[in-house]
């Protein structure tokens, strides 16, 4: 006699949460604060270098006034990088050979907290890879005195119109072969149709790549995802969104 | 027809003087008469009835001292409206939000006690971000707003420095331009210094928020004993 196994996937025992590393070959790059190990800072939480999870990936900042402050509760009682506004950013280059660059399809994540007042209509960007003129942006911009989040493929902005980016949020820009869009804690995106032409000079955190508008806030985790992977399917989008909500206590 | 004690002396409630006037031409048995009525006149205003008498004694007598009350028994408690000047830089997470700030007539008596019930926050800048607050007897430096607490060890024991409560990044609620957040049940005794009804407030971020100077309006909810 043979006895059929049990149909799905029967747990014994209490599951292991779902984490960002379960993208596997889809995770590109994965700047986590919480992992102290990785970041180089002094004992005022001054920030020199922050270690990319996936391959090492370090953009630093050489300069004290220059860099960003670290604190084990700056984000939501979490830990979380605080950039000033005015100078702070983290940079590396070139931008690594892994990310999508030219017209390739790729996404970029963030997820911080944002503090310019709406009255500051300074573009700020707390992410952004490429090169002069031909770079992709996530960050926030004010349109009509509210602050939204905002995606930017070389000159072509995408600016999202329904979640006011004031406080905690999840940015999420979609850099396609033809268009580029952002959305913030996972409602419908804004595109704008653009072929970009992603450069390779560096990775900015807390600004962007060649330009001023630097991020002011805080930034928990940054990612960048390859789009075309196999394990980027709608279940795991769905995951990476709900994990970064409850780290950021988004309803 | 007997006297009514509740209604005013008038023509129809005549105070009842015995005896009553005699009639006649004067003598003096008569003035004798009048004297007694007068007497018992006299005795009914003060003695007997006592209107006269404990009128007097109570315009007389001091207010008396300590917690009597006469009449209605005054509101237990307010709600006070406090906005702090706060630094216009973004903030670093642990430091001063704004320094030690006075709160006029936290307290119903002079050196009294009360209870913080509620601390409401209208956040006009729409950051949403935690904070410590603090209450102080006295007025002693905290630290300087946006930078890290500095207050000494003999003024944080001087001062009676109290948390009173943490408002949290999942207490704020989203209202379109501002957020608001409510914390209720807080139950923080504090006690005023002797001799002023005033008290003082203080606050620690726990973020990296960026404020307008009088973008944090909060609401002190307190119960008086």
């Amino acid at each position: 006699m043979q006895l059929a196994g049990p149909v799905g996937r029967a747990v014994v025992g209490r599951a292991a949460a779902w984490a960002p590393t379960l993208l596997g070959g889809a995770l590109l790059g994965f700047w986590d604060a919480e992992r102290t190990d990785l970041l180089t800072k002094d004992g005022a939480g001054l920030v020199a270098a922050w270690v990319d999870t996936v391959s090492a990936y370090t953009p630093t900042q050489a300069t004290d006034a220059a860099k960003p402050i670290w604190s084990a509760t700056a984000f939501n009682g979490r830990p979380g990088i605080t950039f000033d506004g005015a100078d702070d950013t983290l940079a590396l280059a070139p931008v690594p050979g892994t990310f999508p660059v030219g017209a390739a399809l790729g996404e970029m994540w963030a997820l911080g907290s944002q503090s310019a007042l709406a009255a500051d209509t300074t573009s700020r960007w707390a992410f952004a890879y490429g090169g002069s003129g031909t770079e992709r942006r996530l960050g926030r911009a004010v349109t009509t005195g509210v602050n939204r989040a905002r995606a930017q493929a070389d000159a072509t902005t995408a600016t999202d119109t329904l979640v006011d980016l004031s406080g905690i949020h999840v940015l999420r820009g979609v850099f396609g072969a033809t268009s580029t869009s952002v959305a913030a804690d996972g409602q419908t995106a804004t595109s704008a149709a653009v072929v970009p032409a992603t450069g390779t000079t560096q990775i900015r955190i807390g600004n962007g790549a060649t330009a001023n508008g630097r991020w002011q806030g805080v930034l928990n985790a940054l990612f960048v995802i390859d789009t075309a992977h196999a394990n980027w399917t709608a279940d795991n989008q769905a995951r990476l969104l709900a994990w970064m909500k409850v780290r950021g206590g988004i309803a | 027809m007997a006297f009514d004690l509740g209604s005013p002396v008038s023509d129809t409630n005549p105070l009842p003087v015995t005896p009553g006037l005699a009639a006649g031409s004067a003598t003096a048995a008569k003035q004798d008469t009048g004297n007694t009525s007068i007497a018992s006149v006299d005795t009914k205003m003060t003695t007997l009835l006592g209107h006269v008498d404990g009128v007097e004694t109570l315009l007389a007598a001091a207010t008396p001292a300590g917690e009597n009350l006469i009449g209605s028994v005054a509101t237990p408690g307010d709600v006070l409206t406090f906005t702090p000047t706060l630094d216009t830089s973004i903030y670093a997470d642990g430091d001063t939000l704004f320094d030690t700030t006075a709160l006029a007539s936290m307290f119903r008596v002079n050196g009294g006690r009360a209870l913080v019930q509620s601390v409401s926050v209208i956040d006009a800048d729409d950051q949403g971000v935690a904070f410590d607050l603090f209450f102080l007897a006295t007025n002693v430096a905290f630290g300087t707003a946006n930078a890290a607490p500095s207050i000494s060890d003999a003024n944080a024991l001087a001062s009676n420095l109290r948390r009173v409560c943490r408002i949290d990044t999942a207490d704020y609620i989203d209202v379109g331009g501002a957020k608001i957040a409510s914390k209720d049940g807080i139950g923080a005794m504090i006690e005023a210094a002797a001799g002023v009804t005033g008290g003082y407030l203080t606050a620690v971020t726990r973020g990296a928020p960026t404020y307008t100077a009088s973008g944090l309006q909060l609401r002190i909810g307190l119960i008086w004993f």
